[in-house]
Parts: structure tokens; sequence; C-alpha cells
């Protein structure tokens, strides 16, 4: 009775095209490749599909959710790969790809996009002003090309933090939130110095709310809002792409230019990855990865072209006197991902993200980089658990492959390090590998502290961070008493 | 004929990540407002059923008998346009076949009675009563020839002989807004030299439009039929103005027995005659034009560089692409028995693509498919809007007989 009541309200809202029930229209939001593959979460149909036009329908939304208590989930461009849309509870899933507006503040050079806005429309949106309007200018933010800006799939989940090179992780450059509550209401994170209805100012008066929802995986509420603050063009860039055969020294050669200041998004990766990413096809990425060293250290440059060309030259001579190959330009070719990045045109952490396998990044620690070693030798161990649970000829192409790497993304001085994992979501063999593996590696973001993002993701963290997972939790039940927001995602007890 | 998909094929649909290579251009090949807007029907339902992910899974659950017929189900596989963006993307790295999961649907909606759409069923009864999905005379078929000053050789008794037949398809010859582009391809190619002929109130439907409805047995059917008569009459290279009859004899009829024959669209050989000097374009058109590429030329078909030669040819003619184009173009909504069996859903499609190609500054629109052509033409008329559309044979012939060579031939009936 309760579900037949609450789809008719719906359709009251949004109107009888937006809601379904239909098993042909549930099925979709059902699975991803953390069901298939990982096995994750189990694979569940919400009971109801709809699909908001507006924030005040979202607001209609959750007080119908609230007042049946019903379970809400979120879904954005449809791109998701790794959960966070699963409505693991059934009850309504609420679908945000109606809302796709864009406005932009000349004056105050930010942009305000709803939460159904691509991230390849942003990127072509910016492409359109600069060369209708001659306006160089952008926003610095990422996630998989398909994917919507600011909901379940990125906000939530915290994709953002691979995003601007020069101005650091996504996150730092939004301004402001409108966020729709479990009980209906709405606030803007910046209206608490919004006098004159601009949302400029991420701090509000205090407390500063703009964080909240991040990696908090929906849990709080949704997302329908956000502004970005926009930042000028370089003049030019360069992407400059390093070999090693051991992690150690390539570590090394990073904390080195992070200490002297250069170049932007340096990161350290298992050398695969980017064959992976870069390839057209299965067959050239596997020639890629067969060719590669087994790591790479990649960093962007960007500013006048005097500035770019002294850069450049001080970062090859550090690289080559510690023990790194500077990857010949034809070979750089394929990474031009990297460079759109850096300009702030590609808008996405991989040119061809998780094309070719599954690919799951996790046990996320953010280290200080006096850390770095230590990182290195714990992540050392677990390469040897790893190596005992697989075995790949071919790394990353019909078989698990996997590694640590580590990223930079401003100035300085703290890393983000992860362990990466590929394999053939299709065999149950690579899941269950991957599966045991990632709990023999949980000690490492246990000893140099846990991201955020892997709270909801894997179910042995909560337990080894502390009252903080607790605190969250008193934070959830007084924002959402009926737990109704995404509930079993974050929060998995 | 069947979709005989392995075991690998499926298991891949099983597990599809969702990752949204079907439905996204990436940035890192064309950047523009619109790259996330790849699905027609995904972009303008906007429910993930509608996007060949979706489409996937619903395959997947029907498969497993977890999902029943239903008016939803086949508005959901009936919606697509067969542009085959998604194949284009996925097969290369995922070995997923998204379109063909389509075209396996709606053959198995087919096989049980419940598909396709009411307003697509008039095409199977057409076809049936007249060898054309229009419900047009057989006899009509011809009439395009009229008042041409030359004569055509009929090849189908087998009397005359040509080395080039040409096979006008269905759609051009019964619809008096796109026929005229028949007489100009004719002109061209008798001007040129081209020995050829056609197979007048004989032709038959090549079987496209079954096909995309799921009528996979009346495909073969023609498919065999016309396969036969090409062999009988000893036709070594047929050539076709219509996307989707060169689609269909180019890679659907190889998959059904050996063709002797090539097949060629009309572009590439007009390409072909410029290239060799047989053809002139020397009259100058001073517009702006932009060109759409055709799903069943060129995702389907693999042509994508013959209409732009043509184009370049043309002096005068500033040429400007739009912004998805080749691999990347999007549909015109017309394809997949859209255009007959949800007209407004086509309509919509054609909006969008013609607003892309405003965007390019163009004052013409030009293609070389009928489908593409009537979409198109239905929507400017509808909107009023500035842009106007003129086939490329018909630009081709303009630039080689100038405009009032053109109007003769025209209005040469």
């Amino acid at each position: 009775m309760g579900l037949k009541e609450v789809k008719k309200k719906l359709q009251d809202i949004v109107g009888k095209e937006w809601v379904s029930d239909e098993p042909v229209d549930t099925i979709p939001y059902s699975r991803d490749l953390i069901t298939d593959g990982l096995k994750a979460y189990p694979e569940r149909r919400p009971d109801i599909v709809v699909m908001p036009g507006s924030t005040p329908d979202v607001q209609n939304i959750m007080r119908i959710a609230n007042q049946y208590q019903v379970p809400v989930h979120l879904i954005g461009g449809g791109v998701t790969l790794l959960g966070g849309s699963i409505p693991v509870t059934g009850g309504i899933t609420v679908d945000l790809k109606r809302m796709k507006g864009i406005q932009l503040d000349r004056e105050n050079l930010t942009v305000t996009v709803e939460s159904g806005v691509f991230v390849t429309t942003l990127t072509g949106y910016f492409k359109h002003l600069t060369e209708k309007e001659k306006i160089p200018w952008r926003p610095y933010f990422t996630g998989a090309p398909g994917g919507s800006l600011n909901n379940a799939t990125n906000i939530f989940q915290g994709i953002n933090k691979f995003a601007g090179l020069k101005y650091g992780v996504g996150i730092q450059n939004i301004v402001s939130l409108e966020i729709v509550l479990p009980d209906g209401s709405v606030f803007n994170t910046s209206g608490g110095a919004n006098l004159f209805g601009v949302n400029h100012w991420m701090q509000g008066p205090g407390p500063t709310l703009t964080y909240l929802p991040f990696f908090a995986l929906g849990s709080f509420g949704i997302c329908t809002k956000i502004t970005w603050s926009l930042y000028p063009m370089p003049e030019t860039c360069q992407s400059i792409w390093a070999y090693y055969e051991d992690f150690e020294i390539a570590t090394k050669c990073l904390i080195k230019l992070l200490h002297r200041e250069i170049g932007r998004g340096l990161f350290v990766m298992p050398s695969w990855t980017q064959a992976a990413y870069s390839a057209e096809t299965r067959e050239e990425g596997i020639r890629l990865a067969k060719a590669c060293p087994k790591y790479m250290l990649g960093m962007g440059v960007e500013g006048t072209r005097r500035a770019v060309a002294y850069q450049s030259e001080l970062a090859n001579r550090i690289i080559r006197e510690n023990g790194g190959r500077i990857a010949p330009p034809e070979l750089i070719e394929v990474y031009r991902g990297h460079e759109q990045n850096i300009k702030g045109w590609g808008q996405s952490n991989s040119p061809r993200l998780m094309r070719h396998m599954g690919m799951i990044m996790t046990n996320m620690a953010y280290l200080s980089v006096d850390q770095v070693p230590e990182y290195v030798r714990l992540c050392a161990e677990g390469t040897h658990k790893v190596d005992a649970y697989m075995n790949y000829p071919e790394p990353g192409f019909g078989a698990v492959a996997s590694g640590p790497q580590l990223y930079t993304y401003q100035w300085g001085h703290f890393v983000i390090a992860e362990f990466i994992f590929a394999y053939d979501h299709t065999n149950p063999e690579h899941c269950n590998a991957v599966w045991q593996c990632m709990h023999n590696m949980g000690a490492v973001p246990w000893k140099m502290g846990t991201g955020p993002w892997t709270l909801g993701r894997d179910p042995f963290v909560p337990n080894l961070t502390g009252n903080f997972y607790e605190t969250a939790k008193k934070l959830k039940n007084t924002l959402d008493p009926n737990n109704v927001m995404n509930p079993g995602i974050a929060f998995t007890d | 004929m069947k979709f005989e998909f392995d075991e690998e094929m499926w298991r891949k649909a099983l597990f599809c990540a969702r990752c949204g290579s079907c439905r996204t251009v990436h940035a890192e090949q064309i950047e523009g407002l619109e790259t996330g807007l790849q699905c027609p029907s995904g972009t303008n339902y906007l429910f993930e059923s509608y996007y060949p992910s979706g489409r996937s899974y619903a395959a997947v659950a029907f498969k497993r008998g977890e999902l029943d017929w239903s008016d939803r189900v086949l508005d959901v596989i009936y919606s697509c346009t067969t542009c085959g963006f998604c194949q284009y993307t996925c097969e290369r790295t995922n070995v997923n076949k998204p379109t063909d999961i389509i075209r396996w649907l709606r053959s198995e909606a087919v096989r049980a009675g419940v598909g396709p759409l009411p307003a697509q069923r008039t095409i199977i009864k057409n076809l049936e009563a007249y060898d054309n999905p229009w419900g047009q005379p057989r006899a009509k078929r011809t009439s395009w020839t009229k008042g041409l000053n030359f004569k055509i050789k009929d090849l189908s008794q087998g009397k005359e002989k040509a080395e080039v037949l040409l096979y006008p398809g269905c759609t051009y010859p019964y619809d008096p807004k796109i026929q005229p582009v028949l007489r100009y391809l004719a002109a061209l190619m008798f001007d040129a030299g081209v020995d050829f002929g056609i197979l007048g109130s004989t032709e038959r439907c090549c079987g496209s439009t079954a096909f995309n409805l799921g009528y996979i047995e009346v495909l073969e059917k023609y498919g065999r039929e016309n396969i036969e008569t090409f062999h009988q009459l000893g036709i070594e290279t047929i050539v076709t103005p219509c996307s989707g009859c060169l689609n269909t004899m180019k890679n659907l009829y190889s998959q059904m027995g050996r063709c002797t024959f090539q097949v060629k669209h009309s572009v590439e050989m007009l390409a072909d005659l410029i290239r060799e000097g047989k053809l002139k374009p020397r009259y100058a058109i001073k517009k702006t034009v932009t060109y759409h590429d055709p799903c069943h030329l060129g995702r389907h078909g693999k042509i994508f560089d013959a209409p732009r030669t043509i184009l370049k040819a043309i002096p005068g003619l500033r040429f400007r692409e739009m912004n998805r184009m080749r691999e990347y173009s999007f549909c015109c909504g017309g394809g997949g028995g859209v255009r007959t069996g949800k007209i407004d859903f086509a309509q919509a499609t054609a909006e969008r693509r013609i607003e892309e190609a405003l965007d390019t500054g163009a004052e013409i629109l030009t293609t070389v498919c009928p489908f593409c052509s009537q979409n198109f033409l239905d929507y400017l008329e509808r909107s009023g809007s500035r842009l106007k559309f003129i086939d490329l044979i018909e630009l081709l012939h303009q630039s080689v007989y100038g405009e009032e060579g053109t109007k003769k031939v025209e209005g040469a009936k």
C-alpha cells in the first residue's frame, strides 16, 4: 500500500512521466562494477525511480520519503562504477539527470551548476565561452567524463579529489553548495555570508558547512547546486614523464621535486595504469604496458612560456640526477589527457578511464611528506602479500595487476597514497583475490591515517578509526533521524 | 542469419560496468557542450533504461527470465535509433555490442508477437504487399527517371548490360521532397561516362527497415533474393545513394553468403570521379556549409572522407565541421524505425543536431542519407529555421552545372 501511495505522491510532484516502478526502468539502477565483480554490495533494484527537475522537486521528494520512511538513494550521470548509487535497501532512487542548469557569474568569477550537469558538458561550456566570447577562465574539477558534477557519484563519493593541478583538489575550488537535507529543508553553505545572494564565500560566518557532504556518500543530504571558483588559463603548459624500476627511488625523486616546489600535480604510479588509460584498444594497452618500465613519475608545469621553460629544465635535471629516465616526446603524446587537465580543458583524471578492465583504488591514506618512506615500506610488505595471491604475466590485462601510487595536487606537502588494483571484474577468482588483498592491505591506511573515502567502501575500516566514525554517526542521526538518506552506503552498520 | 553472441559477449553484457563510454565522447577526442549527450534515446528520455547499459542489463534480465514483455519494455527497446555510437566505443575495448543487443531484443519481441510498435507494423505489411516499406506501387519506383534527357539502361531482364547497377533504394524514389536527388545523381553519372543501369520496377527493398525492427527472417528473404538477382545478372558493382541500403548490402549480405559484387555509396563513386577529372565542379557556391555524417554511412559503413572530398572540391564553398563529427557524429534521430514509430523523439533529436549545425555558422546543412534528409527537412519546415537543407549530391550538381542546370534537372518531370 505504502509504495503505491508514495508513487502517486511523487507523480504529483514531478509529473507522471518522470516516475517509474517498471522493472525495465528499475533494473538498470540495481548494479554496477562493484556489485557484479567484487560483490561488495548486493544487486538490488529500487522500488521507484524519480527524476526531479528542480530543487523544490527534490525538497518535496525528501518530505515524502521522510513521511513514509522510505529510503532514498541517488544517481547523477549514471556512470557510477563503485556502488555509491546502488539502492542497497530498495526504496526510491532519485535520478538527477534532469537538473542541467549552468549559471555563470562573470563579476565574481564563479559558475554554479545543477546536479545533473555532466563533466563533459561543463568542459564544453567553457570551451564554448572561450571560443565565442574569449573568456580565458576555467573551473577546476574532474571526474568520469559522463559523470555528473555534484551528487552521489562525485561530491559525495569524493571523486573530485582528482582535480585542478594548480589550484588544489576539487573540493578546495568549491565556494558553496546548495543542499537539500533529509527533512526537505534546503540551505546554501555560503548563506551565512550571503547577504546579496552571491555564492562566493565558502566559510560563511562559521561553522563551515561546505565540506559537510564530501565523502559522506550522500548520507547527509542531496547536493542540488554547486558553485565553483574560476581561474585563469595558463599561457602554456607541459607534461614531464619519467620512468623508474623502483618505487622507492621514484618517491624519493618526487619528494625532492616537492621540496623545490617545482611542477603541479606530481604523482608516482605503476606504469601499466597509464598504459591502460592511454591505449585506444586492449591490444595497444598490452603493448604499451609491456614496453613500460615498472613505475612512472608524472608532473605538469604551467605558467608563462619563460617560467615553463625554466621549470622544465630544472625538473628534468632533478629527475635525471635521481635515477629517472625522461620519457621521449612521442610517448608523451599518448598522455595528452594529462596536459589537457593542466590547461583545464580535459577535466578528467585519465584519458580513457576504466575502459579495459575493472579497476579499484583502495586503502587511501593522506600522508605528510615525511611519512612517505614508511608508506613505501608498508606497500612493499603489502605488495608481497598481494603477490602471494596474484600472478600477472600481462599487467592489467586478463589478470590482476596492482601497485601503490602517490598523488600530490598542490605546492608541497601532503600526498594522497593508495593502492590500485586492476582485474577482470567478470572473473570471480580475480574478484576474490582483490577482496582478500584489500583486507590484507588494511594495515596501511590504519597506520598512515585513513582517508574518509574508504569509510564506506571497506567494511573493516570503521573499526580502525576510533571515535571519528562514531561522531560522524551522531551527526547523521541528528540530520537524518529516520535514516532515509542513502542508508547502508557510508554508514554500513 | 542470427545474433549468435558468444558467451564472452553475454558475460560482458552481464558485467557492463556502466563506465559511460557508450554515452560520452571523451574530452580528449572532442570537447563540447553536447559530448556527454551522445546517446539519442538516453538524452531524450533520461531514464537509465534508455541508455545502452540499461538495455544491456534489460537483455540479461530478459535472458534470465527476470523481465517480461510490457509496453514500457517495447518503448525502451524501440526508442533506439541504432546509431551505433555505443557499439563503436564499447566493442573496441569491452567486447560488448550494445547495438546488436538491441537488435537481438527486437528480434525476440517480434518472435514473441509483441513487437514492433503499432505504427511500425505498417512497414512490414507494406513490404509484404509492395516490396517497399512505404506502401507505394512498384511501378512508381522508376517515376524519377521521367524527363531525363538520356535513357538509363534497364538491367532487370539481363538483356542490357552495364558496369554499375544504380540501386536507389525505397526512400529516395517515393518521397517527392528528396526524389530529385536521384535525377542529379544519374545526370552526374551519365555525364561522367559511367556505364550504369537500374533494375526498374523489379527492384526490391534491401531489407534494412525490416532488420532494424527485428524481422530478421524478412531481411534474410530480401537478402537471398537480391543476392541471387545480382549474381544472375552478373552485377559486379552496386552504387546506392542510400546509406541504409549500403550498410545492409555491404555488412549484412556478406554474412548471408558469398557475394561476388562490391557495394559503394554514391559519394564514394562521385569523389573518385572528381579525383579522376571526370567531374569538374566549376560553379562557385559561395555559402557556408556543414556536413552531417549519417550513422549508416559513417559509423556503420566507415565512409567519412568521400563526402568531405566532394565538399572541398566545390569552389567558393566554406566548409565548417560540426563539433561532433565522423565516428563521434550525433544521430539525426531518423534511424532504427524511430521516425516511423516515435516521430516526436525523432524530431527532438533532429532539433539537437540542427542546433549543433547552426552553431557552426552554416547557412546550409548537407548530408547523403534519405532518412536523415527527411528528418531534417521535416524539422526545418516545422521550425522555420534559417538553416537550409540541401543534399550533397544536389550541391555537387549545382557546382558542376550551375544553379540553372540543376533547376532544369529538378523539374525534369
